[in-house]
């Protein structure tokens, strides 16, 4: 469903030009999983905009169901949900206003709407506050909110930008269910996290990124493989530590340019 | 159905969740409800202290006079309520020819044929010391002390004595025989004559004493004490009336007696009452807009809920349009419970018949007024939704919107000046064009030309800022993305590209436009001349339109040749345009003088003056070399205005739609030509738009600015050759008045000949835009 081939992209920042992502390619299936991991700064938030046609690549190209967000942005859009931690509600609207709300931006009937409401409400378990005002609501039920907005318009594709960052346990399974849940319809995911632990439990396949470019993909057999580790973590800091000593450069230093720039 | 498809059920839908958001948010309400209620009854109480303590002060029944003691004890007290009594009786009273004006002028409820029996009735004080503080303090009205400078031109006692006023307390007995009578032998009766006549001495001694300069003292600016002075300056203006009668004799009625009627002039105070109203109504207005521009643009940001927004398939002009809709929804019902909150602020407190003469406003006001609203609040709203798209956060909205607030106080500031005159050119500003618009229709003295054009510029207004509004708040994200910032769009990039950004191209129309009007209207006054005026003009041009654009190019790093579409062409290529534009070019005036007829029509400004006006400089540029006409009026704007508007304009258009760069780029020139001169040329914009849009299309389907240079160049040209051979022409009968229809076979040929030329054109130039752009070297292949 999704095809990248040898994106870059560059920022200005600073008078200085520095490429957030250099050279990804990778592809997700329907009914998969893919971890996109990485530290913080590593490109992850570049790629998925890319993806979703919010940014647009120096070089390289991206495919959305067959479909170049270039060149038929509107339906491309339509194809992908999109669920962030940076994601917020709006705080004076219901729940269910909330959710009608996007149905309509992703023009969908409104009967449609409504009956795939119903069963998000059950999957869920929004029952109790689909009447309440956003503002109301939990970190736990905003989550949830949001992974049902996600959803509202039943797109093929869903890309989940680090969607555990500030949950807890509890918080954390609803969304590993909700992953499970959108595997088995049969949707590609394109999760991007660099919690190592959770994206072990659930991804099918993975692409450790590092400094705007992808180090390896593959399944975790693969990547343990080839990298001679057991655990994503000891590989992600073997990997780092490779490429800081062949590019020479003090890890904390850059990682935090990227960062500037991703903020 | 797709998203991008327009569905009116959907739509309604997005703007009911902007609605909501708005009004569920109990800032909004604030704003919306409370503002009113409290802002109105606080003004009119603030205007109640002013105006209507007038009004209590002429209610009063009496006015408490002090004197010093040593006033008192003379004749003085006697004057004053004899002068007052005599007020009251029409033949002896006075007629105040200046309080009858001032009465008219600044007491606006009070009439001025007021009748001088309402006058208080002095209530006489003795007050011994610390007379200035009882004054200050209010217990008294006012003070009246003796000047210690007595009279000397004054006629002796006795004289004075036989011509005392009747009424006068010292004139008890003056029917009695004369004083002056000889000395006899003292009897009883002699001495009780004596003794009167001692009595009477001393009664006119006193009299003569009492006679002379006083010095009245009141509180400035207080209405009761002003009034205090009234009755005291009108009781001895009657008092010395009937001394003076009575020295002449009872014959004479008066020196000069004069009859005064009052005339109604325009109550300045009403004036600027009317000014206020609609002024307060603007900025509530306004208040009212504020907040909920702010949350749905800024506010989505910082609840991050933008993000999901613009990934939706849905464009983001149609979300931009829902916020648009909301956000002028609640102005106007910010404005409604204003204008309401006001009606009955003014019915309640009596001021409507104050302002209006009447009780409060009709009901046809009230609509006009909100119609005005509306107007004004479209306006307001995009320029609001203009600034708030690109703050970050609801305290960056806040810091953008302040000094536009500021900016907007300003000129609604200067409305309230009495001076100001709603003519066409205040007409075209905004904000003051409403407030004043608004106080004539409150006093129902509208001019309905001015209106319109304050009508029109407001709409124009409104389109400019929502079209920027919606570019805006599209670039949103890819701007968050790249850290975009206002730095940004100042800075220069490292990298060349091909074509100028749609916000470059803005903002070098907005320093280029200004400074254009300005440099146009002033720089070419400083000489007599006009062939020195009319060089200057063309500097200014050069300068300015091509020289402006070609340093941001250079600045920008942009490609020249794609840029400017500097596309040369080849010959085989130029055998195909150069017919068609000269065809085009000989023909196209035509039809732009009939459009430019019928805009003056629609718009009104055919007059003698103005054909004079113009008649008059045709016969000036005779009498210059065709040559440097043809320089300043055809070649100038045609290397100028292509390089600008189908080069710069169109380039950094080159995104959109074709049709819709074509229209932007044609309105912008059109715009231009309405602004060129210090007189608002509205009636200009159509024809010349009409010419911006060939213009256009040549640009784009030749791929190169060259042949609608030379276009523009005869277009231009050739009316200023026929002016030229004017005289020639005449003879053959050739040659059309200004401000008239053209000859209807002129019409059909020039529309034939257009047609021609415009076949020539699309079958002249297929394919003739790719070759273009393949004949240049791509400078960058992501040009954003």
């Amino acid at each position: 469903m999704i095809v990248t081939h040898d994106l870059v992209k560059q920022f200005q920042w600073g008078g200085r030009t520095v490429k957030a992502v250099n050279g990804i390619s990778f592809d997700v299936q329907a009914g998969e999983v893919f971890g996109l991991l990485g530290p913080n700064g590593a490109g992850k938030t570049t790629t998925l905009r890319i993806v979703m046609g919010l940014l647009r690549p120096d070089s390289g190209t991206v495919e959305v169901g067959g479909l170049s967000p270039d060149a038929d942005s509107g339906t491309v859009r339509s194809l992908i949900g999109m669920v962030s931690t940076n994601d917020g509600v709006y705080p004076w609207l219901s729940v269910r206003e909330m959710l009608m709300y996007f149905a309509d931006l992703y023009a969908v009937p409104l009967n449609v709407a409504r009956q795939r409401l119903e069963g998000l409400v059950e999957k869920l378990q929004l029952e109790r506050f689909i009447d309440q005002r956003c503002c109301t609501l939990s970190t736990g039920q905003r989550q949830r909110v949001i992974l049902a907005r996600g959803l509202m318009h039943d797109p093929p594709v869903m890309l989940l930008d680090e969607p555990t960052r500030g949950l807890d346990v509890v918080g954390s399974q609803t969304v590993f269910e909700f992953i499970a849940h959108l595997k088995a319809s049969g949707k590609a995911v394109l999760l991007s996290t660099h919690r190592l632990d959770e994206a072990e439990r659930v991804c099918d396949r993975f692409g450790l990124l590092h400094r705007g470019q992808m180090l390896y993909t593959g399944t975790l057999a693969q990547i343990q493989q080839a990298t001679g580790k057991q655990h994503l973590t000891d590989m992600f800091l073997a990997m780092m530590k490779q490429t800081e000593m062949e590019l020479g450069i003090d890890p904390h230093y850059d990682a935090q340019q990227h960062d500037e720039v991703r903020a | 159905m797709s998203a991008r498809t327009f569905s009116f059920a959907r739509f309604g839908r997005l703007c009911m969740k902007e609605l909501r958001e708005s009004l569920r948010d109990r800032r909004t309400v604030i704003t919306l409800v409370l503002m009113p209620l409290l802002i109105y009854p606080l003004l009119s109480l603030v205007l109640n202290r002013v105006l209507l303590s007038n009004v209590s002060a002429k209610a009063r029944q009496t006015v408490t006079i002090g004197m010093s003691s040593e006033v008192q004890g003379s004749p003085f007290p006697e004057f004053l309520l004899t002068g007052w009594s005599l007020l009251a009786d029409k033949d002896h009273s006075p007629v105040f020819l200046e309080s009858v004006l001032k009465a008219s002028k600044n007491e606006l409820a009070i009439s001025a044929e007021e009748p001088e029996s309402a006058l208080p009735q002095p209530d006489l004080l003795v007050i011994g010391e610390n007379i200035s503080e009882e004054l200050t303090n209010g217990n008294i009205d006012l003070v009246i002390l003796r000047k210690l400078r007595k009279r000397e031109q004054l006629p002796p006692p006795a004289q004075l004595q036989a011509n005392q006023p009747q009424s006068a307390p010292s004139q008890t007995d003056a029917n009695e025989k004369s004083p002056d009578e000889p000395m006899q032998s003292v009897t009883p009766e002699d001495l009780a004559r004596k003794e009167r006549r001692r009595v009477r001495r001393e009664q006119s001694q006193e009299v003569f004493n009492a006679l002379g300069d006083y010095e009245v003292q009141y509180r400035m600016n207080d209405p009761v004490s002003e009034r205090a002075l009234q009755v005291v300056e009108r009781a001895f203006s009657a008092f010395n009336n009937a001394t003076v009668r009575s020295m002449l004799g009872e014959k004479h009625d008066a020196a000069i007696r004069l009859v005064a009627t009052p005339v109604s002039l325009p109550s300045n105070y009403a004036d600027m009452l009317a000014t206020m109203i609609p002024l307060v109504l603007v900025l509530m207005t306004m208040a009212g807009a504020v907040y909920p521009a702010i949350d749905l643009t800024a506010g989505e940001r910082e609840r991050g809920t933008m993000e999901a927004l613009v990934v939706s398939p849905t464009p983001s002009y149609v979300l931009l349009l829902a916020k648009y809709s909301a956000v002028v929804t609640v102005s106007l019902l910010t404005a409604l419970a204003n204008l309401l909150a006001m009606t009955i602020t003014l019915w309640a407190s009596g001021m409507g018949r104050v302002i209006f003469g009447q009780a409060t406003l009709s009901t046809a006001m009230v609509g006009e007024v909100l119609a005005l609203l509306i107007l004004f609040t479209t306006f307001f709203s995009a320029l609001l939704l203009a600034i708030t798209s690109f703050a970050r956060s609801f305290k960056e909205a806040q810091a953008y919107l302040i000094p536009v607030m500021l900016l907007a106080l300003t000129p609604g500031v200067l409305s309230l000046l009495p001076g100001i005159r709603f003519t066409n050119l205040v007409a075209t500003i905004p904000l003051v064009n409403i407030v004043l618009l608004a106080r004539q229709l409150l006093t129902d003295s509208v001019e309905w030309n001015t209106a319109l054009v304050a009508v029109i510029c407001t709409g124009i207004y409104a389109a400019t800022a929502l079209a920027v509004a919606s570019r805006l708040f599209g670039s949103d994200a890819s701007m968050q993305g790249s850290q975009g910032s206002w730095r940004d769009l100042l800075s220069r990039p490292a990298e060349a590209s091909d074509y100028p950004k749609p916000d470059q191209m803005a903002m070098t129309m907005a320093v280029l436009f200004p400074l254009y009007f300005v440099a146009s209207s002033v720089l070419p006054g400083t000489s007599e001349a006009l062939s020195t005026r009319l060089a200057i003009a063309a500097l200014v041009s050069f300068t300015l339109i091509l020289g402006l654009p070609v340093l941001v190019s250079w600045f920008r790093r942009l490609n020249f040749t794609t840029t400017f579409r500097l596309y040369a062409g080849t010959i085989q290529q130029w055998m195909m345009w150069l017919p068609a534009v000269v065809v085009l070019g000989l023909s196209t005036w035509t039809i732009a003088h009939e459009v430019f007829y019928y805009s003056q029509m629609l718009i009104g400004t055919i007059d003698a003056n103005r054909l004079g006006d113009v008649a008059k400089f045709a016969n000036q540029l005779r009498e210059l070399p065709l040559v440097f006409v043809l320089f300043v009026f055809a070649i100038t704007p045609a290397v100028c205005e292509e390089f600008f508007f189908r080069g710069f304009v169109l380039g950094s258009l080159h995104r959109l739609s074709t049709v819709m760069a074509i229209v932007v780029s044609s309105v912008l020139f059109g715009l231009m030509h309405v602004l060129t001169s210090n007189v608002l040329m509205v009636e200009r914009f159509l024809p010349t738009a009409l010419i911006g849009v060939l213009l256009a299309v040549i640009a784009l389907r030749t791929g190169s600015i060259w042949p609608g240079m030379i276009f523009h160049a005869i277009h231009n040209g050739l009316q200023f050759t026929l002016n030229h051979y004017r005289d020639v022409l005449a003879k053959w009968d050739y040659m059309v008045e200004e401000g008239s229809h053209l000859p209807a076979t002129w019409l059909i040929a020039g529309v034939g000949a257009t047609a021609v030329g415009l076949s020539l054109l699309m079958l002249g130039t297929k394919g003739d835009a790719t070759q273009a752009a393949a004949s240049v070297p791509a400078t960058s292949d992501a040009a954003i």
